[in-house]
């Protein structure tokens, strides 16, 4: 009967606590969205997991240096590996074409950073935040998931599950959030403006663009290498056309499998005792903040370069300077042809929506330089 | 507050500075290519 009931104390049933079960809620909410609802599911499936199994009790599964998800969450993320393979395989997806072919749009994607600001300004001066936190919560504006992690794991490691879970909840609420905004901000006549077709971009061009652009940008901000580095590599590997080989292994292959090692020590860094306090609801409300604010500022730059700009820009693309590729070009696609359906915005909100990951990598390298 | 201010200032200008030079690579990178089309052309 003892050895029964030391069988029976090692169990984990006795163990539970109310606020592992709170976790278990959250993360089977998570599973929900992403099987049912189709939230960025790549992502939200795996966090949802484990938020579960890192809130079951004696798993060690997050214990340092022996745990199977601290070695991953360590090692994949913290030594800076996972976001920035990431980065390789989104510069091998990117088309810069339709930024090449009309460059004065990149101005947007610069203008949607303006959110990822006013929220850091925000939540450091009205809510307390510590300037690392709350350059952390800003970034979610930014609305790009592998920067928020990045910058989150450099300068508020506690947050990084609570800001990737709001980003790519945010991201994955693009249609939804983004229309009212742009609505709001904009004239019934400025939404119908149309604009000219872009020229199209020679090959050269294409190639020369991710070696020049990584120059000026690490030059310009070098906390951004990393990132700056495998995207524009990961770019130059598509537009070289000369490896298909690595550049379909970064589209594909090499994608999923990192994917697969982001997502599960994210949800695993979200236990009971760090994820249950009132600043983590704060989180999710700056991230909303901040990704309207974005939207918002994308809206009001590109309104006001119709100031001075000769032929005018249908400022709906304004709202395409968050990241959330393509999303948030799409939106802006499907708002302008609610007003008039011959007006083809796709490919020109493509401009400032790759504009913004590349501003958002900027924001992100300001905001190492200052507190890292 | 001056503090944050100060922050929240160089941050945006920094991202408009960052993306003013980009804008200018785009124009490099158009200028250079069609320098080296035109090479080629002649050749």
């Amino acid at each position: 009967m003892d050895k029964f009931l030391v069988i029976v104390e090692t169990t984990g049933f006795l163990q539970v606590t109310p606020g592992m079960m709170f976790m278990w809620l959250i993360g089977l909410l998570l599973i929900f969205l992403a099987i049912f609802k189709q939230y960025e599911p790549l992502l939200l499936l795996p966090i949802g997991f484990g938020i579960l199994v890192a809130n079951l009790p004696l798993t060690d599964l997050m214990k340092p240096s022996e745990g199977l998800l601290w070695k991953f969450y360590e090692y994949g993320i913290h030594w800076e590996i996972i976001p920035p393979l990431i980065f390789l395989g989104l510069g091998a997806l990117t088309d810069f074409g339709p930024l090449l072919a009309r460059p004065g749009l990149i101005f947007l994607g610069a203008g949607a950073q303006a959110g990822v600001y006013i929220t850091f300004f925000v939540a450091h001066l009205f809510l307390g935040f510590s300037f690392q936190e709350a350059a952390t919560i800003g970034i979610i504006g930014g609305a790009d998931g592998p920067t928020t992690i990045y910058l989150a794991s450099k300068l508020a490691p506690h947050m990084l599950g609570s800001c990737a879970v709001a980003a790519y909840s945010y991201m994955a609420l693009v249609p939804i959030l983004q229309p009212p905004i742009m609505r709001m901000l904009t004239t019934e006549k400025e939404r119908r403006i149309r604009m000219a077709k872009s020229r199209s971009v020679g090959q050269i061009e294409r190639m020369l663009f991710p070696i020049i652009a990584a120059f000026v940008i690490i030059l310009l901000v070098p906390p951004s290498a990393s990132l700056i580095t495998m995207f524009m590599l990961g770019n130059l590997f598509r537009e070289s056309k000369v490896v298909e080989r690595l550049t379909h292994a970064s589209q594909n292959e090499l994608m999923n499998i990192v994917t697969i090692f982001l997502g599960l020590p994210i949800g695993a860094t979200m236990n009971a005792d760090a994820f249950l306090r009132k600043e983590v609801i704060y989180v999710f409300f700056l991230g909303l903040f901040a990704f309207c604010a974005s939207t918002g500022t994308g809206v009001v730059i590109a309104k006001i370069m119709n100031l001075f700009a000769k032929n005018k820009i249908n400022p709906l693309l304004g709202a395409a300077g968050v990241s959330a590729v393509p999303m948030a070009a799409r939106v802006v696609h499907k708002v302008g042809q609610e007003y008039d359906k011959k007006n083809y915005l796709l490919m020109l909100a493509m401009g400032p929506n790759v504009s913004g990951v590349i501003g958002t990598v900027i924001a992100a390298g300001v905001f190492l330089t200052l507190f890292r | 507050m001056g503090e944050s201010l100060a922050i929240f200032v160089a941050g945006n200008l920094s991202v408009f500075i960052g993306m003013t030079l980009l804008y200018m690579a785009i124009r490099l990178t158009t200028a250079l290519s069609a320098r080296l089309l035109k090479k080629v052309d002649e050749k």
